[in-house]
């Protein structure tokens, strides 16, 4: 029986060591490309994917901990602190709406729902954070261009995250993957 | 297993909405400028906004260019690491600001009812 449990909680952390790893990834490969447009702020949200992914397969506050740690270590290995106070702001409002999308709206939204909610919060939160940095509200004028960013880059990640749980379902028992 | 929803278009749309509304509102008549306000480490200085003029402003370390011409203020050169101001770009309605993080400076442009000594009433 504490056999069984050990190698849970032990499966479960390296589960996470992974998911977390490939969130750096995706954050280090986005912080490579920049897009044609080069806005500041403005990024595919690849490591949305993985948020999500251990948001719905693991548990909420498994992606609490990947969110905080991959918005700490981005910071820390390729970002600035202006940069890290935008993300964490944006983190906290996009695992928020992640919370009110997955106990209230579990059986209304797919996966895009669920991301391009997640993604405006994002946003929302990094402007939020600008606005309260910079002692201004003119920085809302810029939260229109994100929130269309949203819904686009959103969608997309959603439709990607649609396909992995249909690929994933199959074969694979709930809660081991 | 997991298909696209109604909900979810419910979602896009509702974000595509609040874009919209928000880019509307950036449309509503502003109140034309008529000082700049710039505080930096040695306090709060008020410059008129018809006079053309370059105002050089050492601040927390570094030097900023600020140029006032035609009515618009703008940070034409700066030292600091991360030329966040530089990209601001032109201010000339009343409310709009500049900020500068690494040296403290805040560009900030005052209507009309407002004067430097009288900071309380700022507009916008």
């Amino acid at each position: 029986m504490r056999m069984t449990t050990t190698s849970w909680r032990v499966k479960r952390l390296s589960h996470l060591a992974l998911l977390t790893a490939l969130a750096l990834i995706f954050s280090y490969l986005e912080s490579l490309v920049p897009l044609p447009m080069m806005l500041p702020g403005f990024k595919l949200g690849l490591c949305n994917v993985v948020v999500l992914f251990c948001a719905y397969r693991l548990s909420l506050w498994d992606a609490a901990i990947l969110s905080l740690v991959r918005v700490l270590v981005t910071a820390l290995l390729f970002g600035n602190v202006t940069g890290f106070l935008f993300s964490l702001f944006g983190a906290i409002f996009a695992f928020l709406a992640i919370v009110f999308a997955k106990t209230l709206l579990l059986k209304q939204l797919s996966f895009v729902g669920v991301s391009v909610l997640s993604a405006a919060a994002f946003n929302f939160g990094q402007i939020l954070a600008a606005s309260l940095l910079y002692a201004s509200v003119s920085v809302f004028s810029y939260l229109p261009l994100l929130l269309v960013a949203s819904a686009v880059f959103g969608g997309a990640v959603g439709l990607l995250l649609n396909l992995i749980f249909d690929r994933l379902g199959k074969g694979i028992k709930e809660g081991v993957w | 297993m997991r298909q696209i929803r109604l909900g979810d278009l419910f979602v896009i749309l509702a974000v595509l909405l609040t874009a919209g509304v928000l880019f509307a509102f950036s449309f509503l008549p502003k109140e034309a400028g008529a000082y700049l306000s710039v505080t930096s480490d040695a306090g709060e200085e008020s410059y008129l906004l018809s006079e053309n003029r370059e105002i050089t402003v050492t601040s927390g370390g570094h030097t900023l260019c600020i140029v006032i011409n035609n009515q618009t203020a703008y940070v034409a050169s700066s030292d600091c690491p991360d030329k966040v101001c530089l990209h601001q770009g032109k201010i000339s309605a009343a409310g709009e600001t500049v900020i500068c993080v690494p040296s403290g400076v805040v560009m900030r442009i005052l209507g009309e009812g407002s004067h430097e000594d009288d900071n309380d009433i700022v507009a916008g």
